[in-house]
């Protein structure tokens, strides 16, 4: 006997009939529901992401359909829980195909029937390992928002009615094949391995009641199974759809780098203030957010209590689009928790006051956290500064201690109001002279690197020393390379960020042209942030560097042997922990090279905070911030300050000024007399310098 | 809308014509014509400048507690047949019979006794869920 079933076993051809009629109502609605999303998506501006479709598609392959980055490190549960319930519904999913290529094609169209022998026996397996991985995933999920209860999440009814379902259909399809088991005595009941214990258990019953019970059960798991597919549309079930398309036409670029207003004299509007003036990619990409929470985990704004949630801001955004849209949707809060349909709050809300608070859209760092951590590569930084760049350059609004900031960068090129004239002052406390780049150009020369000193390491007294020692490690290893001295200006990216984009393009375009008269081709610097604007902005307008942060340049001197590094620096015996500046580890992924550079430090003891590299937490100084006053009661340089207090280290490295400036500020307020300094890796480096060996000698690293 | 709602009549009419001449052959055709019909029209439909009130007002009508009596509708006979599978085990392992088939049946009322919890705690959380009722977290607090 060759082992196979009968398909449609005990259900009456009326009941076929209706299960194929009935179908067309939730596919219907399915339907409708994903055309009216792209219909609001299509109202979004034009973007191009349908180029390099070859590496989008393994790209979406690699990270979403085999968990590349839903399974990660920090996050196993709910990575695990994912591929549970993705790999058992998929199964079943397939299972269900299978059964229907069978009936309706290859058996009445093409005379021949696979669905038996050992294929069949296969089947019966995959299809209980899938009920039960689909069974274990969806518990885990409810266990998480009933039990564990993560501080990130805040769960709706949605939330409990997916999985509720999911788990629902799993059950009656064990149901179901227990009770055709024990009415047809199956010889190879024991394939299903989860269901053939349950049918031994019921063989006691009259044959028609099983069959009744059958019928019956048939029945509801189809009816619960159109449910579920008419409410895909309506919930955040929609994720397969919207969370894979997102994957695809995801942003192909570096993350550190924001789109720029095009056509800025033409433009008709600046940023955001109405959904449409979101590229159409934006729009599909809130669609996506399916609520994990993940975005929350190192953000510095929700881990101090602050008004800006980056989950629920990308929730805010698609609710209003689904309320103007018309589906039936909302943010997470009353609404939502009717767990019915997410009815919104109305499409009639403006986005920016309505939807979203001009507070959380100050509030963000820019530190990048969110868009590191979340599974389906929403961009919640982007989205943010188009509403700021509309607050800034449509509305004037923005807070009042960025006016003279806005002033002091358009007048003087810096945000302190300093002279420009004084900008190469600090070189006068070197021994050693450095050249000017209108020098080296005026005499014919070249040089190997523009240094880029930045306005804070050109200005601010404290950042002074860290240039200065930055310069005393580049002659010291005998690197030719120049300044731009009163010539520089401030690469852009405060005002970028902040929303001032006519500005950001203003200062970065004198950048741009200056470098490029001077023909520079490597540029070294010494803030993380002139090193991101530089290296992943300026080629929008022209220019095309090689950039390199200073600590990636000192590690590869150490490596060269062209630093010589004296065991007796009194630093060196201390016990220091590296904090990652968002711009230069989150963002560019440079984290080994500032580690490395200190490990090769004689005696040094590293030592880690708990969120580190890409996880680091941020000091709370990006996106403008450290301009802007924090009045919240937990600071965010203050929370980073305790995390390194904590590690017992005496020495804060750090590699960017604004981040020294920020732990600075945050360790006198935690904890003045602990007497730990923040020090720069360039001047832990150039203290521990041996003389110069050779210094006269241009040698190009 | 129109190309959508004929598709969705050929289909039904095909379908029933595959199950009255017993043509099995044109199911596939039925079941495409059902289901590209159906997309059609939902497309359709979604381009209809009205279709969403529509839709909201066809909503309205369900109330929570008629949602809440379908979902136990729908799940009750899987719950009543997990009981019966417990029970008959219980039966069967005390009748003097079952002695070859004890660890399987202990087994099958472990399976069903564990499918039973399952099924109905989310019954408990999904009716919640409909009627408004979730955990809430208690602050949200920091991580
Ligand atoms: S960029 Fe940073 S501060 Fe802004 S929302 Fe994301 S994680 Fe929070
Ligand atoms: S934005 Fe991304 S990480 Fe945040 S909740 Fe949504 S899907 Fe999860």
């Amino acid at each position: 006997m060759i082992p196979s079933r009968e398909i449609f076993f005990n259900i009456v051809p009326a009941g076929v009939i209706a299960a194929y009629v009935l179908m067309i109502i939730p596919i219907g609605l399915l339907a409708y529901g994903l055309a009216r999303r792209v219909r609001r998506w299509r109202l979004g501006q034009a973007e191009n992401r349908f180029d390099q479709m070859g590496h989008r598609i393994w790209n979406m392959v690699r990270m979403s359909v085999l968990h590349g980055r839903i399974v990660r490190t920090r996050n196993l549960y709910g990575g695990i829980m994912h591929a549970a319930i993705f790999t058992g519904f998929v199964t079943l999913l397939i299972g269900t195909l299978i059964v229907m290529v069978e009936t309706d094609f290859t058996v009445p169209l093409l005379g021949f029937s696979f669905f038996h022998g050992n294929f069949y026996l296969g089947f019966k397996l995959a299809m209980n390992v899938g009920g039960l991985l689909l069974i274990l995933g969806t518990s885990m999920a409810l266990y998480r928002r009933l039990v564990l209860r993560p501080a990130t999440q805040q769960t709706s009814g949605d939330d409990l009615l997916l999985p509720a379902t999911l788990l629902i259909l799993a059950v009656q399809g064990f149901v179901q094949q227990a009770l055709r088991l024990a009415m047809t005595q199956d010889p190879w009941a024991a394939w299903s391995f989860v269901s053939y214990p349950v049918a031994l258990a019921l063989q006691g019953l009259p044959m028609d009641v099983l069959a009744r019970l059958h019928q019956l059960n048939w029945t509801v798991h189809l009816v619960t199974a159109l449910v579920f597919i008419g409410y895909i549309a309506y919930s955040k079930m929609i994720h397969p759809f919207t969370a894979l398309a997102n994957v695809l036409m995801r942003r192909i670029r570096p993350r550190g780098e924001l789109n720029p207003i095009p056509n800025m004299e033409t433009a008709e509007n600046f940023g955001a203030s109405k959904l449409e003036h979101f590229s159409w990619a934006q729009l599909m990409s809130v669609d996506a957010c399916m609520h994990c929470g993940r975005c929350l985990e190192y953000c510095p704004t929700f881990n101090t209590g602050k008004a800006l949630r980056p989950r629920d801001l990308v929730l805010e955004i698609a609710g209003l689009q689904a309320d103007r849209g018309g589906i039936f949707s909302g943010v997470l809060g009353e609404e939502a928790n009717t767990g019915r349909f997410r009815w919104g709050r109305g499409g009639e809300r403006e986005l920016i006051g309505g939807a979203v608070s001009t507070e959380e859209i100050w509030d963000c760092t820019t530190c990048g956290a969110c868009m590191e951590q979340c599974p389906v590569f929403i961009e919640h930084v982007p989205l943010i500064v188009e509403m700021r760049r509309n607050l800034v350059m449509e509305q004037n609004s923005f807070p009042q201690e960025l006016a003279p900031i806005f002033t002091s960068l358009e007048r003087l090129g810096n945000p302190y109001q300093n002279v420009p004239a004084e900008r190469a002052d600090w070189t006068r406390k070197l021994e050693q002279p450095v050249r000017q780049m209108s020098e080296v150009v005026a005499a014919g020369e070249t040089v190997d690197y523009l240094f880029f000193v930045g306005c804070l390491g050109s200005f601010v007294a404290r950042n002074q020393k860290v240039t200065l020692a930055l310069t005393r490690i580049l002659q010291n290893a005998g690197i030719s390379f120049a300044i731009l001295g009163k010539e520089e200006s401030c690469n852009g990216d405060p005002a970028r960020r902040m929303g001032h984009e006519f500005l950001a393009q203003q200062l970065a375009m004198k950048m741009v042209d200056k470098m490029n008269a001077y023909n520079v081709k490597k540029v070294v610097t010494g803030c993380a942030h002139c090193f991101n604007a530089i290296k992943n902005e300026y080629p929008q307008l022209g220019g095309n560097y090689e950039v390199i942060h200073h600590t990636q340049l000192i590690d590869e001197l150490i490596a060269a042997g062209r630093l010589t590094l004296n065991e007796a620096s009194d630093i060196t015996q201390e016990k220091v922990t590296y904090h990652d500046p968002c711009y230069l580890g989150r963002y560019n992924g440079v984290v080994e090279e500032p580690r490395r550079a200190l490990k090769t430090i004689p005696i040094v003891n590293l030592t880690e905070m708990p969120r580190n590299r890409k996880h680091s937490f941020c000091c709370g100084g990006g996106g403008g911030k450290a301009m802007m006053k924090d009045q919240s009661a937990t600071r965010i340089n203050q929370t980073r300050a305790r995390e390194a207090l904590a590690t017992g280290a005496s020495v804060v490295a750090a590699s960017c000024p604004f981040c020294m400036g920020m732990l600075e500020d945050g360790i006198a307020a935690v904890d003045e007399k602990s007497g730990v300094r923040v020090l720069d890796i360039a001047e832990i480096v150039a203290s521990s310098l041996q003389a110069p060996a050779v210094t006269a000698q241009r040698e190009t690293v | 809308m129109r190309y959508g709602l004929i598709l969705l009549a050929a289909g039904v009419a095909v379908l029933l014509m595959s199950e009255a001449g017993e043509w099995a052959a044109l199911r596939m055709l039925a079941v495409v014509l059902l289901v590209g019909g159906a997309i059609a029209a939902g497309i359709a439909g979604g381009a209809h400048p009205q279709s969403a009130a529509y839709i909201k007002r066809v909503g309205a009508i369900f109330s929570r507690n008629a949602m809440c009596a379908v979902a136990i509708l729908l799940t009750a006979p899987a719950l009543a047949v997990l009981a019966a599978s417990l029970y008959g085990a219980l039966v069967r392992l005390t009748s003097s019979n079952a002695a070859g088939d004890a660890p399987l049946l202990i087994l099958g009322g472990v399976v069903a006794l564990i499918l039973l919890a399952l099924a109905s705690t989310v019954v408990v959380l999904g009716t919640g869920a409909i009627r408004g009722k979730t955990p809430q977290q208690p602050t949200e607090k920091q991580a």
